[in-house]
């Protein structure tokens, strides 16, 4: 398959400051970043050609409406994209392939969710779907099965995952836009309360609001927009569907995510990247759980299987360290408004490449990956974005 | 005529029981001795009689099943039969018999009559009889202190066809059986009414139960015979001591009650006991079988040789491991929750009745499906193999109701709600192939580990769309003797290593 390498260029990026935003719906949200992400670009709203937008949750907007309403955008295609909580990261996808196609000039990808709006604990439940008899685990559930298997086999332990949860939430502190901006004792996320064992509340992403947007052209126009020369190139994107019924399968080991192997070595071959552990300069991976983000070292290359927390312990995922994973705070900090996450993750690595993150900013960044997980390990969506000049 | 006897028999204990002092305590009034045993709240008579129903088929092909007949004064639905349930549970052929036999107490003995007359009349050779019932005593009543819920089941079958399957014989030859039919206002319910009422006591015991269980007991006694086995159930010790007396029957003849360990457990007790009896009962002996209410029934049985070369071959069920492999609820909060005496308003839960049916082979009967192309067992089925892909048709596959925990988490989150009791949920490897995700039910969450070695039993799961969603559940698979007491309220979060 040729690709979509060096074919695409991110513009422009924008993203609301993640928390719990009772006074905003999702209009307000989607707004707020896409205005932003405009900005950033140096475009008008109405220089935008076609929509994505990730969406997951039945109650935020049942079609492309979900972001030609909020903006106003009519007359032009705009599709809502779903795949689980890599939703996100889906929609920036379709609009890069867009661009790749030349048929579409300026691509808007953006995400959005508002989840405070349903109350509850947890992710909203999902009424009228699904099997009268088959389980309904809760989310973080289906990442605790994996948890409980490793435990079994590496020997890992809570304060193994505890380490995640500390090193995200000291990287988060230093984030304008992130929902928790505090710092954590590995005592303290151990002694959290259980939500699904072994996982406890500091093991698991918060549910919050947002939204994130993304500006795609083709290199040549990006050149001259806000950004000129200091556009960012997508490398690679590809995306991995596995079941949604994971814990029947027979050959599922539980001690990693086949969606992200997949995803993985795809993205890497697309991009030429040989040895990720080498060659990538930061990552941005789905940190829904504590436990996820382990195994995502593990799936994506940077460590051997059974290596993640070996690789955790010593500090090589910390800033400054060989590989930093989730400098931003990620899930953990910025909590995971669904449809919205995939798409922080570029506007995120975007900044990061630039030089111009809003939180820890890792040095002499020219490799990023962002990495999307959704369902029980089901689906994944893995891009890499590139500096304009290397 | 054509000899009719038991070829198997099987009996279910619900895992939890309530120490009567608690109930006591509750209600700041005497308390009665011993315990009784509580059905979980995903359990039913249904239920209850569908895990009697496959230990006493345990060894009979289920397509020799000619005959399900339930008998209960609590079937689930007013308006739909659970022996074609419990039928197809058991995976029986759709050219059979059931047949639901409810408001009386005595359906389980009446069911025996039945089931071996039509075997007599030639036109089934094997029928399973089940009982179960869990009835509700009002609170602060003596009947909430003295009902117990449990579930009994028999296969009765032609001497013919135990011959022609490879048995020398019946393990059990029923001799004779008679009946009476009597009216008196003794113990009642409606349909508008939840708690069984009753008449005063007294006078129904002595003028309506024990007459009724002497005069039926007497009709298959007439040759004078003494039965060296006596199962009489009982409102209560004392009931059962005056009818024994009137019929001269030596104490030490009488079958335990379970009073003390389970408690009354209405319909199914004939069966319950019986299942007691037979675990002690050598060949020659005599067994004779009473169910009372509104009328009785009784039924003379002889055991034969067969019956322990049975006992080596799984057919024949046993009681007391049931009774002693249990854990103790902490309070009587804990009984009135799964009694739903007092129930949380909770997110009701979704269900499709057409969906529901259309799975039916795999949520019932348990099949799964094994790859023509690489041979994996695999659950659910589907058009093609999850494993390699494989268009199908695919083999259809039995799955084993027993394996080991692959892993596990104990979920605090149902359904956008945080539960302090969670729900362990399970990753089970199944014997012989197959792999099932699943609630555990039964058990403390603490208990839980990765190879732990679970059965599957059948529960029902929720009312979504306002009918029993019937399904599987995991619980440890446990060893005679072992139990557990279950955790305080509250307690919540533990596990092991927490």
């Amino acid at each position: 398959m040729p690709g979509i390498k060096d074919r695409v260029a991110v513009a422009g990026v924008g993203y609301t400051r993640y928390g719990e935003r009772w006074e905003s719906d999702a209009e307000d949200l989607l707004v707020e970043a896409v205005d932003e992400a405009c900005a950033d670009a140096g475009i008008e709203q109405s220089d935008i050609d076609a929509i994505w937008v990730g969406i997951f949750y039945p109650f935020s907007g049942m079609a492309g409406t979900g972001a030609a309403d909020p903006l106003k955008i009519f007359g032009k295609p705009a599709t809502r994209v779903e795949n689980y909580c890599a939703s996100g990261m889906d929609a920036f996808r379709n609009a890069c392939y867009a661009v790749a196609s030349g048929v579409v000039d300026v691509a808007l990808a953006c995400g959005v969710e508002k989840i405070t709006d349903q109350g509850g604990t947890g992710l909203p439940a999902i009424g009228g779907r699904g099997h009268p008899v088959m389980p309904t685990p809760s989310a973080p559930a289906m990442f605790a099965l994996a948890a409980t298997r490793s435990f079994h086999v590496h020997g890992w332990t809570k304060e193994d995952l505890a380490q995640v949860a500390v090193k995200n939430h000291a990287n988060g502190v230093h984030h304008p836009k992130a929902h928790f901006r505090r710092a954590i004792t590995v005592e303290q996320a151990v002694s959290a309360p259980i939500v699904a064992w072994p996982l406890g509340r500091f093991d698991c992403c918060a549910v919050s609001d947002g939204a994130a947007a993304v500006i795609i052209t083709r290199p040549e126009t990006a050149k001259n927009l806000a950004h000129a020369d200091d556009f960012v190139r997508v490398k690679a994107n590809a995306l991995a569907v596995h079941t949604a019924w994971p814990m029947f399968k027979s050959s599922m080991d539980y001690l990693g995510f086949p969606a992200t192997r997949d995803a993985a070595a795809l993205a890497y071959e697309e991009a030429g990247v040989k040895d990720p552990a080498r060659e990538i300069s930061f990552a941005e991976v789905h940190d829904c759980f504590t436990i996820t983000e382990i195994l995502n070292y593990q799936d994506l290359g940077f460590c051997k299987e059974g290596e993640g927390v070996h690789l955790l312990r010593e500090g090589q995922t910390s800033p400054g360290g060989s590989i930093p994973v989730n400098v931003s705070g990620g899930l953990k900090c910025f909590g995971h408004p669904i449809g919205s996450t995939g798409c922080r993750m570029i506007v995120e690595s975007t900044k990061q490449l630039q030089g111009r993150a809003d939180g820890v900013q890792v040095a002499d960044a020219t490799l990023g990956l962002a990495h999307n997980l959704g369902g029980p390990g089901a689906v994944c969506s893995v891009t890499i974005l590139g500096r304009n000049d290397v | 005529m054509t000899e009719v006897g038991i070829f198997g028999i099987g009996a279910y204990v619900p895992y939890w029981r309530l120490d009567r002092s608690i109930i006591g305590r509750a209600w700041g009034i005497p308390a009665m001795r011993g315990e009784r045993a509580v059905a979980s709240a995903d359990e039913d008579a249904l239920t209850m009689a569908v895990e009697a129903a496959l230990e006493a088929t345990a060894g009979v092909s289920p397509a020799d099943i000619d005959g399900v007949i339930f008998a209960s004064t609590t079937a689930p639905y007013r308006e739909k039969q659970s022996a074609a349930t419990i039928a197809t549970v058991l995976d029986c052929r759709k050219d059979i018999l059931t047949i639901d036999l409810g408001d009386s107490l005595r359906g389980a003995t009446t069911a025996i009559r039945i089931a071996c007359d039509t075997i007599r009349a030639g036109s089934a050779s094997v029928v399973v009889v089940c009982a179960a019932d869990m009835r509700q005593g009002e609170p602060e009543s003596a009947y909430e202190q003295m009902f117990g819920d449990a579930g009994g089941a028999v296969v009765l079958a032609s001497a013919e066809w135990a011959t022609g399957h490879g048995f020398a014989s019946l393990p059990v030859r029923v001799l004779t059986a008679a009946g009476v039919a009597d009216e008196i206002i003794g113990p009642w319910r409606d349909e508008s009414q939840r708690y069984v009422r009753s008449f005063e006591a007294k006078v129904d015991t002595q003028f309506g139960y024990a007459k009724q269980a002497v005069a039926a007991a007497s009709r298959v006694l007439d040759h004078g015979r003494k039965p060296s086995k006596a199962v009489i159930p009982a409102p209560d010790p004392r009931a059962q001591a005056a009818v024994a007396s009137k019929l001269d029957i030596p104490r030490e003849t009488l079958q335990d009650l379970y009073f003390d360990t389970i408690g009354n457990t209405g319909t199914a007790a004939p069966l319950v006991m019986l299942a007691g009896a037979l675990e002690t009962a050598a060949a020659g002996d005599t067994v004779l079988v009473v169910g009372a209410g509104d009328g009785a029934d009784a039924i003379l049985m002889e055991v034969s040789p067969a019956l322990e070369k049975a006992r080596g071959s799984g057919t024949i069920g046993t009681l007391t491991p049931k009774i002693q492999a249990r854990g103790q609820l902490a309070s009587y909060e804990s009984y009135a929750r799964s009694r739903r005496l007092v129930e949380r308003e909770r997110a009701p839960m979704w269900s499709s009745a057409v969906t529901y049916w259309r799975d039916i082979p795999m949520e019932l009967p348990l099949y799964g499906m094994t790859c023509r192309q690489c041979g994996t067992v695999q659950y659910p089925t589907g058009r093609r193999c999850m494993e390699c892909s494989a268009p199908g048709p695919h083999e259809q596959t039995k799955l084993a109701r027993r394996g080991r925990v692959f892993t596990f988490t104990l979920d605090h989150l149902v359904l956008g709600e945080y539960w302090n009791e969670p729900k362990p949920r399970a990753v089970v490897d199944l014997k012989g192939g197959g792999r099932l995700f699943c609630e555990l039910t039964d058990c403390d969450p603490s208990e839980v580990t990765v190879e732990m070695p679970v059965e599957l039993t059948f529960r029902c799961l929720h009312e979504g769309a306002g009918f029993r969603n019937y399904y599987w559940k995991g619980r440890p698979l446990r060893t005679p003797g072992a139990g557990g007491s279950e955790p305080a309220v509250g307690a919540g979060t533990s596990a092991k290593g927490s």
